[in-house]
């Protein structure tokens, strides 16, 4: 069984989800999810160490109202998440949105490099 | 229906304290309405005695319509229009008039003046020309609208496509990143489903711009269109044959019955698209195993076509904004069916072309129907 640290990918783009996995997987455990409900179902049913989420899936804020959700709940607003964006998506959400909901989480400019995105997961959960 | 009432403002600019009032009596507090245009309007009146007065108010607040009177003391109804003229400012003026001049009328013409009335008139004459002078300031306000609309309209559509075409690219860029730092290791098979996933994506944005341009070459109508008579079944071979090789992948049937005596009078490519547009939607959205039957017949003037699938089907909340342009409908069967999310847009706007109607009835995990009806011109 694979007793490294698990992070949970969530993009409604399989390609990019398959890119991501093969990066991450090099160092932790990971489990993918292709839309925010899913997400959610997954979250509810395992312990996840870190999630890395796609603002822009399905509709405009599905990965922004997971994360919101995610983060409201007792159970699991510890978990830190990883927000991607596209840059010119970014603009759409004010800072205030980023510091009310996600003080200590990162938000990462999409295309990210895998080495970067490695980086980003190990800084929040080592 | 629920019809708001709008206030229309209206100015009356006129030296003789009688006209002022008579106006005043009239108009102030008049409804009015138009059925044609689904409005109804009351007025609101404020009377003022000179041009200069005007000026100095026009410079903070504007009226929907001025009833200006062409013979005042000081700067006189001409004066006032060239005024205007010079700020920029146009409003629908009802010059009014003691003596009607030809000279005068062409001069005030030019200068923005809408319509005019001759004095003496009755208060029947008066409102009848602030009705017309509302109507112009109705449309004017309803084209606008329907410009800001299109506006978004456009700018939505344009973000839209400007994601759909940055995610390929993303998705490409991405694997080949990964293969030129071979960060799958050294084993060149293990990069085979990366290059069959870039192709599969540059296939998927290839079909987008393909449907975009038929898209816009539908709604710009820039293209010669060549009604002509075409048989609809060899139509509906074609667009079988092109669907084949997919359907044969996943062992589904493709049933066609339409008659050899099925004509109509169309643009061979519009009728091409419809039923490439159709038939590749109903193999993309079948299960494994299943069928599809495309059916043609004649109905009185019209071609009715029914297009059949056993496919994964949509909820009465999907089939709600099928036709929406890039309104792809995504759940956990949807996934990993490409598709540009333009199809269905073509398939309505060729129909509309054909003052034809399209509907659909879907069962979820049973198929879907789609019906449309299409004149034959």
């Amino acid at each position: 069984m694979d007793t490294r640290k698990t992070v949970l990918l969530v993009d409604d783009d399989q390609d990019l989800l398959e890119q991501s996995r093969i990066i991450v997987e090099k160092e932790y455990a990971v489990d993918v999810a292709y839309s925010g409900e899913e997400a959610l179902k997954k979250v509810a049913e395992k312990q996840f160490d870190c999630i890395v989420m796609d603002v822009m899936m399905e509709s405009l804020s599905d990965g922004l109202d997971t994360a919101k959700k995610i983060k409201a709940n007792d159970a699991t607003k510890s978990i830190p998440v990883i927000m991607l964006t596209s840059v010119n998506e970014h603009y759409d959400y004010s800072s205030q949105v980023e510091s009310d909901y996600f003080p200590n989480d990162k938000w990462l400019n999409k295309p990210v490099k895998p080495d970067v995105l490695v980086a980003e997961i190990k800084k929040l959960i080592g | 229906m629920n019809e708001t009432v709008n206030t229309v403002t209206i100015w009356v600019v006129d030296d003789e304290p009688g006209m002022c009032r008579g106006a005043v009596r009239t108009l102030n507090g008049w409804t009015d309405s138009f059925t044609d245009l689904d409005e109804k309007i009351v007025c609101d009146v404020l009377s003022m005695e000179s041009g200069e007065e005007f000026l100095e108010r026009i410079s903070t607040e504007q009226p929907h319509i001025l009833l200006l009177d062409g013979k005042l003391p000081g700067i006189d109804g001409i004066g006032v229009l060239e005024q205007l003229h010079k700020r920029g400012i146009s409003l629908v003026t009802i010059m009014i008039t003691a003596y009607a001049t030809l000279d005068k009328a062409v001069e005030a013409t030019k200068l923005g003046a809408y319509d005019f009335l001759a004095k003496p008139f009755t208060p029947e004459e008066l409102r009848y020309a602030v009705h017309k002078a509302a109507r112009n300031v109705i449309l004017t306000r309803k084209a606008r609208q329907l410009e800001e609309e299109q506006r978004k309209v456009r700018f939505n559509f344009i973000s839209v496509l400007a994601h759909e075409l940055k995610s390929p690219l993303g998705a490409v860029e991405g694997y080949v990143n990964i293969i030129r730092s071979r960060q799958a290791g050294d084993a060149l098979a293990d990069y085979d489903h990366m290059i069959e996933r870039i192709g599969v994506r540059v296939n998927g944005m290839r079909k987008l711009i393909g449907d975009l341009l038929d898209l816009t070459r539908i709604e710009a109508q820039t293209g010669k269109r060549n009604p002509e008579q075409l048989d609809l079944r060899s139509i509906a071979e074609s667009a079988a044959e092109l669907q084949n090789e997919s359907a044969a992948e996943r062992n589904i049937a493709i049933h066609l019955k339409i008659g050899s005596e099925l004509n109509i009078t169309a643009d061979s490519g519009e009728m091409e698209m419809l039923f490439n547009n159709l038939l590749s939607n109903a193999v993309k959205y079948n299960r494994d195993g299943g069928s599809v039957t495309l059916s043609g017949v004649k109905a009185g003037k019209n071609i009715r076509l029914l297009c059949t699938d056993t496919g994964i089907g949509m909820t009465e909340e999907e089939t709600g904004r099928l036709f929406t342009e890039f309104s792809r409908i995504k759940n956990e069967k949807t996934r990993f069916i490409p598709g540009s999310g333009l199809g269905l847009s073509i398939v309505h706007k060729i129909v509309t072309l054909y003052h034809g109607s399209i509907s659909v009835s879907s069962v979820p995990d049973e198929g879907t129907t789609f019906t449309i009806e299409i004149e034959d011109t």
